[in-house]
Protein backbone atom coordinates (compact mmCIF):
# COMPACT_ATOMS: atom_id res chain seq x y z
CA UNK A 1 0.00 0.00 0.00
CA UNK A 2 1.95 2.99 -1.25
CA UNK A 3 -0.18 5.48 0.69
CA UNK A 4 1.37 4.23 3.93
CA UNK A 5 4.89 5.03 2.72
CA UNK A 6 6.59 7.94 4.43
CA UNK A 7 7.43 10.93 2.24
CA UNK A 8 11.07 9.86 2.16
CA UNK A 9 10.13 6.26 1.32
CA UNK A 10 7.72 7.36 -1.39
CA UNK A 11 10.38 9.70 -2.79
CA UNK A 12 12.89 6.85 -3.04
CA UNK A 13 10.30 4.60 -4.70
CA UNK A 14 9.38 7.36 -7.16
CA UNK A 15 13.00 7.98 -8.09
CA UNK A 16 13.62 4.24 -8.48
CA UNK A 17 10.61 3.96 -10.76
CA UNK A 18 8.89 1.48 -8.42
CA UNK A 19 5.76 3.64 -8.17
CA UNK A 20 4.42 6.69 -9.98
CA UNK A 21 2.91 9.94 -8.77
CA UNK A 22 -0.21 9.02 -10.73
CA UNK A 23 -0.52 5.80 -8.74
CA UNK A 24 -0.12 7.68 -5.44
CA UNK A 25 -2.83 10.13 -6.42
CA UNK A 26 -5.18 7.41 -7.69
CA UNK A 27 -4.78 5.47 -4.45
CA UNK A 28 -5.46 8.59 -2.39
CA UNK A 29 -8.56 9.40 -4.44
CA UNK A 30 -9.81 5.83 -3.97
CA UNK A 31 -9.37 6.11 -0.20
CA UNK A 32 -11.14 9.46 -0.11
CA UNK A 33 -13.98 8.09 -2.21
CA UNK A 34 -14.36 5.05 0.01
CA UNK A 35 -14.13 6.71 3.40
CA UNK A 36 -14.59 10.43 3.38
CA UNK A 37 -18.36 10.08 3.41
CA UNK A 38 -17.87 9.21 7.09
CA UNK A 39 -14.86 11.37 7.95
CA UNK A 40 -15.76 14.58 6.04
CA UNK A 41 -12.16 15.78 5.96
CA UNK A 42 -12.57 17.30 2.49
CA UNK A 43 -14.65 20.28 1.39
CA UNK A 44 -13.40 20.09 -2.20
CA UNK A 45 -11.56 17.32 -4.06
CA UNK A 46 -9.98 18.33 -7.35
CA UNK A 47 -9.36 14.91 -8.85
CA UNK A 48 -8.76 15.88 -12.46
CA UNK A 49 -6.30 18.62 -11.61
CA UNK A 50 -4.44 16.30 -9.23
CA UNK A 51 -4.20 13.50 -11.80
CA UNK A 52 -2.97 15.98 -14.39
CA UNK A 53 -0.34 17.36 -12.01
CA UNK A 54 0.74 13.83 -11.10
CA UNK A 55 1.17 12.93 -14.78
CA UNK A 56 3.28 16.06 -15.21
CA UNK A 57 5.40 15.10 -12.18
CA UNK A 58 5.95 11.65 -13.66
CA UNK A 59 6.97 13.20 -17.01
CA UNK A 60 9.37 15.58 -15.28
CA UNK A 61 10.97 12.78 -13.31
CA UNK A 62 11.38 10.70 -16.44
CA UNK A 63 13.09 13.71 -18.02
CA UNK A 64 15.53 13.94 -15.13
CA UNK A 65 13.89 16.87 -13.38
CA UNK A 66 13.82 16.46 -9.59
CA UNK A 67 12.03 19.16 -7.60
CA UNK A 68 12.99 17.69 -4.24
CA UNK A 69 11.49 15.66 -1.44
CA UNK A 70 7.86 16.54 -2.15
CA UNK A 71 7.99 16.09 -5.91
CA UNK A 72 4.99 13.98 -6.86
CA UNK A 73 3.71 13.61 -3.27
CA UNK A 74 -0.05 14.22 -2.78
CA UNK A 75 -1.28 16.60 -0.10
CA UNK A 76 -4.37 18.57 0.85
CA UNK A 77 -4.74 21.93 2.52
CA UNK A 78 -6.95 23.69 5.08
CA UNK A 79 -9.55 25.80 3.32
CA UNK A 80 -8.24 29.11 4.57
CA UNK A 81 -5.24 28.98 2.21
CA UNK A 82 -5.69 30.59 -1.20
CA UNK A 83 -5.23 28.36 -4.23
CA UNK A 84 -5.48 30.16 -7.56
CA UNK A 85 -8.84 29.47 -9.19
CA UNK A 86 -10.40 27.81 -6.13
CA UNK A 87 -12.71 29.15 -3.45
CA UNK A 88 -11.25 29.87 -0.05
CA UNK A 89 -14.45 29.26 1.87
CA UNK A 90 -13.04 29.30 5.42
CA UNK A 91 -15.87 26.77 5.95
CA UNK A 92 -18.27 29.73 6.05
CA UNK A 93 -21.33 30.72 4.07
CA UNK A 94 -19.92 34.25 4.05
CA UNK A 95 -17.19 33.08 1.66
CA UNK A 96 -18.98 30.71 -0.70
CA UNK A 97 -18.63 33.12 -3.61
CA UNK A 98 -14.94 33.76 -3.06
CA UNK A 99 -12.45 32.85 -5.78
CA UNK A 100 -8.70 33.19 -5.20
CA UNK A 101 -6.74 34.89 -7.95
CA UNK A 102 -3.35 33.62 -6.88
CA UNK A 103 -1.75 31.01 -4.66
CA UNK A 104 -0.92 31.61 -1.02
CA UNK A 105 2.81 31.60 -0.30
CA UNK A 106 2.71 28.06 1.13
CA UNK A 107 0.86 26.68 -1.90
CA UNK A 108 3.24 28.58 -4.16
CA UNK A 109 6.23 26.92 -2.50
CA UNK A 110 4.63 23.47 -2.49
CA UNK A 111 3.70 23.84 -6.15
CA UNK A 112 7.29 24.83 -6.99
CA UNK A 113 8.43 21.78 -5.02
CA UNK A 114 6.25 19.52 -7.13
CA UNK A 115 3.71 18.50 -4.45
CA UNK A 116 0.29 17.47 -5.80
CA UNK A 117 -2.77 19.22 -4.34
CA UNK A 118 -5.76 16.91 -3.91
CA UNK A 119 -8.16 19.54 -2.56
CA UNK A 120 -9.31 21.77 0.29
CA UNK A 121 -9.96 20.57 3.83
CA UNK A 122 -12.57 21.25 6.49
CA UNK A 123 -11.87 23.70 9.28
CA UNK A 124 -13.88 25.40 11.96
CA UNK A 125 -15.53 28.54 10.60
CA UNK A 126 -12.79 31.13 10.02
CA UNK A 127 -10.41 28.77 11.87
CA UNK A 128 -12.14 29.45 15.16
CA UNK A 129 -14.24 27.52 17.66
CA UNK A 130 -16.36 24.63 16.46
CA UNK A 131 -17.39 22.04 15.67
CA UNK A 132 -20.59 23.55 14.28
CA UNK A 133 -23.44 21.94 12.39
CA UNK A 134 -25.00 25.18 11.10
CA UNK A 135 -22.40 25.68 8.38
CA UNK A 136 -22.48 24.92 4.63
CA UNK A 137 -20.27 21.83 5.08
CA UNK A 138 -20.33 19.16 7.79
CA UNK A 139 -17.59 19.13 10.44
CA UNK A 140 -14.73 16.69 10.00
CA UNK A 141 -14.79 13.63 12.24
CA UNK A 142 -12.02 11.76 14.03
CA UNK A 143 -10.85 8.78 11.93
CA UNK A 144 -10.00 6.82 15.07
CA UNK A 145 -13.67 6.95 16.09
CA UNK A 146 -16.04 9.05 14.03
CA UNK A 147 -18.30 9.60 17.04
CA UNK A 148 -15.51 11.83 18.36
CA UNK A 149 -14.36 15.23 17.20
CA UNK A 150 -10.95 15.54 15.54
CA UNK A 151 -10.18 18.84 17.26
CA UNK A 152 -9.71 22.05 15.41
CA UNK A 153 -9.53 24.30 13.78
CA UNK A 154 -7.26 22.30 11.42
CA UNK A 155 -9.79 19.50 11.78
CA UNK A 156 -9.77 18.36 8.16
CA UNK A 157 -5.97 18.49 8.02
CA UNK A 158 -5.60 16.18 11.03
CA UNK A 159 -8.37 13.87 9.86
CA UNK A 160 -6.95 13.61 6.33
CA UNK A 161 -3.52 12.58 7.61
CA UNK A 162 -4.92 10.23 10.25
CA UNK A 163 -7.21 8.59 7.70
CA UNK A 164 -4.22 7.92 5.46
CA UNK A 165 -5.46 10.03 2.54
CA UNK A 166 -2.28 12.10 2.54
CA UNK A 167 1.05 12.12 4.37
CA UNK A 168 0.85 15.83 5.14
CA UNK A 169 -1.63 18.68 5.20
CA UNK A 170 -0.77 22.29 6.06
CA UNK A 171 -2.88 23.78 8.84
CA UNK A 172 -2.89 27.03 10.74
CA UNK A 173 -2.64 27.79 14.42
CA UNK A 174 -3.79 30.84 16.38
CA UNK A 175 -4.41 29.22 19.75
CA UNK A 176 -3.55 25.56 19.20
CA UNK A 177 -5.24 24.72 15.93
CA UNK A 178 -2.36 22.61 14.61
CA UNK A 179 -1.23 20.80 17.77
CA UNK A 180 -4.71 20.23 19.19
CA UNK A 181 -6.18 18.29 16.28
CA UNK A 182 -2.86 16.55 15.71
CA UNK A 183 -2.94 15.32 19.30
CA UNK A 184 -6.52 14.08 19.10
CA UNK A 185 -5.97 12.38 15.73
CA UNK A 186 -2.63 10.74 16.55
CA UNK A 187 -0.52 12.62 14.02
CA UNK A 188 2.36 15.09 14.28
CA UNK A 189 1.47 18.80 14.39
CA UNK A 190 4.20 21.43 14.06
CA UNK A 191 3.66 25.10 14.85
CA UNK A 192 6.90 26.78 13.75
CA UNK A 193 8.24 30.00 15.24
CA UNK A 194 6.05 33.06 14.57
CA UNK A 195 7.19 34.45 11.24
CA UNK A 196 9.02 31.30 10.10
CA UNK A 197 6.38 30.39 7.48
CA UNK A 198 4.69 33.07 5.39
CA UNK A 199 0.97 33.68 6.01
CA UNK A 200 0.50 35.51 2.72
CA UNK A 201 -2.73 34.38 1.11
CA UNK A 202 -4.03 32.72 4.29
CA UNK A 203 -7.25 34.19 5.69
CA UNK A 204 -6.28 35.67 9.08
CA UNK A 205 -7.88 34.98 12.43
CA UNK A 206 -5.57 37.16 14.53
CA UNK A 207 -2.52 38.65 12.87
CA UNK A 208 -0.19 38.60 15.85
CA UNK A 209 -1.02 35.01 16.80
CA UNK A 210 -1.45 33.24 13.45
CA UNK A 211 1.09 30.61 12.43
CA UNK A 212 1.20 28.28 9.41
CA UNK A 213 2.66 24.79 9.70
CA UNK A 214 2.32 21.15 8.73
CA UNK A 215 0.34 18.27 10.14
CA UNK A 216 2.04 15.07 9.08
CA UNK A 217 2.18 11.35 9.71
CA UNK A 218 5.67 11.44 11.25
CA UNK A 219 8.24 13.91 12.55
CA UNK A 220 10.43 13.30 9.51
CA UNK A 221 7.51 14.05 7.19
CA UNK A 222 6.86 17.30 9.09
CA UNK A 223 10.54 18.25 8.76
CA UNK A 224 10.53 17.60 5.03
CA UNK A 225 7.47 19.82 4.58
CA UNK A 226 8.83 22.60 6.78
CA UNK A 227 12.01 22.58 4.70
CA UNK A 228 9.96 23.52 1.65
CA UNK A 229 7.53 26.04 3.15
CA UNK A 230 9.85 27.92 5.56
CA UNK A 231 11.63 31.12 4.70
CA UNK A 232 11.36 34.87 4.50
CA UNK A 233 8.63 36.34 2.35
CA UNK A 234 9.02 40.07 1.68
CA UNK A 235 5.31 40.21 0.79
CA UNK A 236 4.26 39.12 4.29
CA UNK A 237 5.04 41.96 6.73
CA UNK A 238 5.18 39.51 9.65
CA UNK A 239 7.60 37.13 7.93
CA UNK A 240 10.92 36.78 9.75
CA UNK A 241 14.20 37.54 8.02
CA UNK A 242 15.92 34.48 9.43
CA UNK A 243 18.10 31.94 7.62
CA UNK A 244 16.48 28.55 7.10
CA UNK A 245 18.65 25.72 8.45
CA UNK A 246 18.60 22.12 7.27
CA UNK A 247 15.74 20.59 9.26
CA UNK A 248 16.23 17.06 7.94
CA UNK A 249 19.92 16.11 7.93
CA UNK A 250 20.38 16.27 11.71
CA UNK A 251 17.04 14.79 12.57
CA UNK A 252 18.58 11.73 14.21
CA UNK A 253 21.04 13.63 16.36
CA UNK A 254 19.12 12.53 19.46
CA UNK A 255 18.78 14.20 22.83
CA UNK A 256 21.92 13.02 24.64
CA UNK A 257 23.27 15.90 26.68
CA UNK A 258 20.13 18.01 26.35
CA UNK A 259 18.11 19.23 29.31
CA UNK A 260 14.35 18.90 29.13
CA UNK A 261 12.30 21.24 31.33
CA UNK A 262 8.88 20.23 32.62
CA UNK A 263 6.44 22.95 33.81
CA UNK A 264 4.47 20.53 35.95
CA UNK A 265 2.15 23.20 37.30
CA UNK A 266 0.69 23.45 33.78
CA UNK A 267 -0.96 20.05 34.12
CA UNK A 268 -0.34 18.38 37.51
CA UNK A 269 -3.41 18.53 39.73
CA UNK A 270 -5.57 19.93 36.93
CA UNK A 271 -9.14 18.70 37.31
CA UNK A 272 -9.29 17.68 33.65
CA UNK A 273 -6.01 15.70 33.64
CA UNK A 274 -6.76 12.09 32.70
CA UNK A 275 -4.64 9.44 34.37
CA UNK A 276 -3.72 7.99 30.99
CA UNK A 277 -2.46 11.40 29.83
CA UNK A 278 -0.38 11.75 32.98
CA UNK A 279 1.05 8.29 32.36
CA UNK A 280 1.83 9.16 28.73
CA UNK A 281 3.76 12.25 29.86
CA UNK A 282 5.79 10.16 32.29
CA UNK A 283 6.48 7.56 29.57
CA UNK A 284 7.69 10.33 27.30
CA UNK A 285 10.00 11.71 29.97
CA UNK A 286 11.35 8.24 30.70
CA UNK A 287 11.98 7.74 27.01
CA UNK A 288 13.94 10.97 26.77
CA UNK A 289 15.95 10.07 29.89
CA UNK A 290 16.74 6.68 28.38
CA UNK A 291 17.93 8.47 25.24
CA UNK A 292 20.40 10.50 27.30
CA UNK A 293 18.51 13.67 28.20
CA UNK A 294 18.40 15.22 31.65
CA UNK A 295 14.92 16.02 32.90
CA UNK A 296 14.21 18.79 35.43
CA UNK A 297 11.13 20.61 36.60
CA UNK A 298 10.78 24.29 35.74
CA UNK A 299 8.41 27.05 36.76
CA UNK A 300 6.60 29.16 34.19
CA UNK A 301 3.92 31.81 34.77
CA UNK A 302 0.41 30.60 35.55
CA UNK A 303 -1.11 29.02 32.46
CA UNK A 304 -4.27 31.06 33.08
CA UNK A 305 -2.32 34.23 32.26
CA UNK A 306 -1.32 32.85 28.86
CA UNK A 307 -4.91 31.84 28.21
CA UNK A 308 -6.38 35.19 29.17
CA UNK A 309 -3.73 37.10 27.25
CA UNK A 310 -4.23 35.05 24.11
CA UNK A 311 -8.00 35.31 24.24
CA UNK A 312 -8.00 39.10 24.57
CA UNK A 313 -5.49 39.50 21.75
CA UNK A 314 -7.37 37.10 19.48
CA UNK A 315 -10.77 38.61 20.15
CA UNK A 316 -9.60 42.16 19.55
CA UNK A 317 -7.81 41.30 16.33
CA UNK A 318 -10.56 39.10 14.89
CA UNK A 319 -13.08 41.85 15.61
CA UNK A 320 -10.98 44.25 13.56
CA UNK A 321 -11.20 41.72 10.72
CA UNK A 322 -14.87 40.77 11.07
CA UNK A 323 -16.46 43.93 12.46
CA UNK A 324 -17.91 45.02 9.12
CA UNK A 325 -19.51 41.62 8.42
CA UNK A 326 -20.73 41.32 12.01
CA UNK A 327 -22.59 44.59 11.50
CA UNK A 328 -23.88 43.84 8.02
CA UNK A 329 -24.79 40.15 8.08
CA UNK A 330 -24.45 38.59 11.54
CA UNK A 331 -26.95 35.86 10.73
CA UNK A 332 -24.61 34.30 8.17
CA UNK A 333 -22.12 33.28 10.86
CA UNK A 334 -22.52 30.00 12.73
CA UNK A 335 -24.08 30.55 16.14
CA UNK A 336 -20.91 29.56 17.97
CA UNK A 337 -18.79 31.90 15.85
CA UNK A 338 -21.15 34.83 16.29
CA UNK A 339 -21.31 34.34 20.05
CA UNK A 340 -17.55 34.60 20.36
CA UNK A 341 -16.77 37.13 17.62
CA UNK A 342 -19.30 39.68 18.91
CA UNK A 343 -17.37 39.88 22.18
CA UNK A 344 -14.78 41.94 20.34
CA UNK A 345 -17.19 44.86 20.56
CA UNK A 346 -16.67 44.94 24.33
CA UNK A 347 -12.89 45.42 24.26
CA UNK A 348 -11.08 48.71 24.61
CA UNK A 349 -7.62 49.93 23.66
CA UNK A 350 -6.81 49.63 27.37
CA UNK A 351 -7.59 45.90 27.29
CA UNK A 352 -5.71 45.19 24.08
CA UNK A 353 -2.59 47.10 25.03
CA UNK A 354 -2.47 45.53 28.48
CA UNK A 355 -2.67 42.12 26.81
CA UNK A 356 0.27 43.09 24.61
CA UNK A 357 2.15 44.24 27.70
CA UNK A 358 1.40 40.96 29.46
CA UNK A 359 2.49 39.11 26.35
CA UNK A 360 5.91 40.75 26.51
CA UNK A 361 6.31 39.64 30.12
CA UNK A 362 5.19 36.06 29.40
CA UNK A 363 7.49 35.76 26.42
CA UNK A 364 10.43 36.99 28.52
CA UNK A 365 9.64 34.40 31.21
CA UNK A 366 9.63 31.55 28.69
CA UNK A 367 12.83 32.88 27.11
CA UNK A 368 14.36 32.93 30.60
CA UNK A 369 13.41 29.28 31.10
CA UNK A 370 15.36 28.46 27.96
CA UNK A 371 18.50 29.83 29.63
CA UNK A 372 18.43 26.66 31.74
CA UNK A 373 16.87 24.03 29.48
CA UNK A 374 17.05 23.16 25.79
CA UNK A 375 13.53 21.85 25.33
CA UNK A 376 10.28 22.10 27.29
CA UNK A 377 7.96 19.10 27.51
CA UNK A 378 4.37 19.56 28.64
CA UNK A 379 0.87 18.35 27.94
CA UNK A 380 -0.90 19.31 24.75
CA UNK A 381 -4.30 17.98 25.76
CA UNK A 382 -5.20 16.80 29.24
CA UNK A 383 -7.56 14.18 27.86
CA UNK A 384 -8.49 12.41 24.64
CA UNK A 385 -10.84 13.77 21.95
CA UNK A 386 -14.37 14.50 23.22
CA UNK A 387 -17.41 12.97 21.57
CA UNK A 388 -19.76 14.96 19.35
CA UNK A 389 -22.64 13.99 21.62
CA UNK A 390 -23.26 15.73 23.94
CA UNK A 391 -22.06 18.80 22.01
CA UNK A 392 -18.62 19.68 23.32
CA UNK A 393 -17.90 23.13 24.70
CA UNK A 394 -14.64 24.37 23.14
CA UNK A 395 -14.12 26.68 26.12
CA UNK A 396 -13.83 23.63 28.37
CA UNK A 397 -11.42 21.68 26.20
CA UNK A 398 -8.37 20.57 28.05
CA UNK A 399 -5.90 21.98 25.55
CA UNK A 400 -2.68 23.65 26.62
CA UNK A 401 -1.47 24.97 23.31
CA UNK A 402 -2.15 28.67 23.21
CA UNK A 403 0.69 29.65 25.58
CA UNK A 404 3.17 29.29 22.74
CA UNK A 405 1.05 31.17 20.25
CA UNK A 406 1.21 34.08 22.67
CA UNK A 407 5.00 33.82 22.95
CA UNK A 408 5.70 32.72 19.37
CA UNK A 409 7.93 29.78 20.38
CA UNK A 410 8.00 26.75 18.05
CA UNK A 411 6.06 23.79 19.42
CA UNK A 412 5.11 20.33 18.25
CA UNK A 413 2.57 17.69 19.22
CA UNK A 414 3.93 14.15 19.16
CA UNK A 415 1.74 11.02 19.39
CA UNK A 416 2.25 9.15 22.68
CA UNK A 417 0.21 5.98 22.47
CA UNK A 418 -3.45 5.11 22.71
CA UNK A 419 -5.89 5.35 25.59
CA UNK A 420 -7.83 2.33 26.81
CA UNK A 421 -10.72 3.58 24.65
CA UNK A 422 -8.55 3.49 21.54
CA UNK A 423 -8.11 7.24 21.16
CA UNK A 424 -4.72 8.93 20.66
CA UNK A 425 -2.66 10.46 23.44
CA UNK A 426 0.08 13.05 22.81
CA UNK A 427 2.66 15.29 24.41
CA UNK A 428 3.98 18.72 23.44
CA UNK A 429 7.58 19.86 23.00
CA UNK A 430 8.65 23.51 22.81
CA UNK A 431 11.97 25.08 21.77
CA UNK A 432 13.55 28.56 21.69
CA UNK A 433 12.63 30.83 18.80
CA UNK A 434 13.87 29.60 15.41
CA UNK A 435 15.31 26.36 16.85
CA UNK A 436 12.94 24.10 14.95
CA UNK A 437 15.82 21.79 14.10
CA UNK A 438 16.39 21.06 17.81
CA UNK A 439 12.65 20.75 18.34
CA UNK A 440 12.31 18.27 15.49
CA UNK A 441 15.25 16.11 16.54
CA UNK A 442 13.90 15.92 20.10
CA UNK A 443 10.47 15.04 18.71
CA UNK A 444 12.06 12.38 16.53
CA UNK A 445 13.81 10.87 19.57
CA UNK A 446 10.52 10.91 21.42
CA UNK A 447 8.72 9.33 18.50
CA UNK A 448 11.24 6.49 18.48
CA UNK A 449 10.84 5.90 22.18
CA UNK A 450 7.05 5.73 22.19
CA UNK A 451 4.49 3.48 20.61
CA UNK A 452 4.37 4.41 16.98
CA UNK A 453 1.29 4.63 14.81
CA UNK A 454 0.67 4.01 11.20
CA UNK A 455 -1.54 6.62 9.63
CA UNK A 456 -3.84 4.07 8.01
CA UNK A 457 -6.14 3.98 11.00
CA UNK A 458 -9.46 3.30 9.35
CA UNK A 459 -8.46 0.60 6.89
CA UNK B 1 -33.57 43.17 18.39
CA UNK B 2 -31.18 44.72 20.87
CA UNK B 3 -31.46 48.45 21.31
CA UNK B 4 -28.88 50.96 22.46
CA UNK B 5 -30.06 52.02 25.92
CA UNK B 6 -30.38 55.70 26.64
CA UNK B 7 -28.20 57.32 29.26
CA UNK B 8 -25.06 56.07 30.96
CA UNK B 9 -23.92 52.49 31.33
CA UNK B 10 -23.94 50.85 34.71
CA UNK B 11 -21.44 48.19 35.78
CA UNK B 12 -24.14 46.75 37.97
CA UNK B 13 -26.25 45.75 34.97
CA UNK B 14 -24.03 43.65 32.69
CA UNK B 15 -26.77 42.99 30.15
CA UNK B 16 -27.42 46.69 29.81
CA UNK B 17 -23.70 47.37 29.47
CA UNK B 18 -23.30 44.65 26.82
CA UNK B 19 -26.30 45.95 24.89
CA UNK B 20 -24.75 49.41 24.92
CA UNK B 21 -21.36 48.15 23.70
CA UNK B 22 -22.85 46.04 20.91
CA UNK B 23 -25.08 48.88 19.80
CA UNK B 24 -22.17 51.31 19.86
CA UNK B 25 -20.32 48.92 17.55
CA UNK B 26 -23.35 48.77 15.27
CA UNK B 27 -24.08 45.11 15.91
CA UNK B 28 -27.77 44.28 15.98
CA UNK B 29 -28.75 40.88 17.38
CA UNK B 30 -31.97 39.05 18.09
CA UNK B 31 -32.85 38.53 21.74
CA UNK B 32 -31.81 34.90 21.45
CA UNK B 33 -28.44 35.83 19.94
CA UNK B 34 -27.96 38.52 22.57
CA UNK B 35 -28.61 36.04 25.37
CA UNK B 36 -26.01 33.66 23.93
CA UNK B 37 -23.41 36.43 23.63
CA UNK B 38 -24.21 37.61 27.16
CA UNK B 39 -23.60 34.09 28.43
CA UNK B 40 -20.19 33.98 26.72
CA UNK B 41 -19.34 37.45 28.01
CA UNK B 42 -19.31 36.37 31.65
CA UNK B 43 -16.29 34.12 31.18
CA UNK B 44 -14.66 36.52 28.76
CA UNK B 45 -14.83 39.40 31.25
CA UNK B 46 -12.91 37.29 33.74
CA UNK B 47 -10.12 36.92 31.19
CA UNK B 48 -10.07 40.64 30.46
CA UNK B 49 -9.96 41.47 34.17
CA UNK B 50 -7.09 39.02 34.70
CA UNK B 51 -5.10 40.77 31.97
CA UNK B 52 -5.83 44.25 33.29
CA UNK B 53 -4.97 43.32 36.86
CA UNK B 54 -1.46 42.31 35.82
CA UNK B 55 -0.01 45.82 35.69
CA UNK B 56 0.91 48.53 38.12
CA UNK B 57 4.03 50.11 36.66
CA UNK B 58 3.57 52.25 33.58
CA UNK B 59 7.09 51.44 32.42
CA UNK B 60 6.32 48.05 30.94
CA UNK B 61 5.72 48.62 27.24
CA UNK B 62 3.36 46.73 24.98
CA UNK B 63 4.60 44.24 22.43
CA UNK B 64 2.95 44.71 19.10
CA UNK B 65 3.29 41.85 16.63
CA UNK B 66 7.02 41.39 16.72
CA UNK B 67 7.12 38.60 19.27
CA UNK B 68 10.32 36.95 18.19
CA UNK B 69 12.72 39.75 17.40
Amino acid sequence: MSASLSIAEAGRALRAGDISSAALVEEALDLIGARDGDVHAFITVQAEEALSAAAEADRERAAGIDRGALHGIPYAIKDIYDVAGMSTTCHSRLRLDHRAERDSAVVERLRAGGAILLGKLATHEFAFGGPSFDLPFPPARNPWNTAHIPGGSSSGSAAAVAAGYVRFAPGSCTGGSIRGPAAWCGVVGLKPTYGRVSRRGVFPLAWSLDHCGPLAATVEDAALVLQVIAGHDPLDPTSAEQPVPDFVTGLDRGVAGLTVGVPRAFFTGHALLASETAAAIERALEGLRAAGATVRDIVLPDLKLFGACGRVLMTAELFAIHGTDLRARPNEYATLTLNRFALGATLTAFDYLNAQRLRRRLKAEVDHAFDKVNIILTAISLDTAPAFDPPPNPAAWALQANAFNVTGHPAISVPAGLSSTGLPLAVQLVAPHFRENELLSAARALEHSLTSFRSDVIR
Amino acid sequence: MTQAPAGSVSDTDPDRELAFLLARAGIVLTQEQFAAVASEWQGFRAHVELVNQSFEAAEEPAMIFDVTR
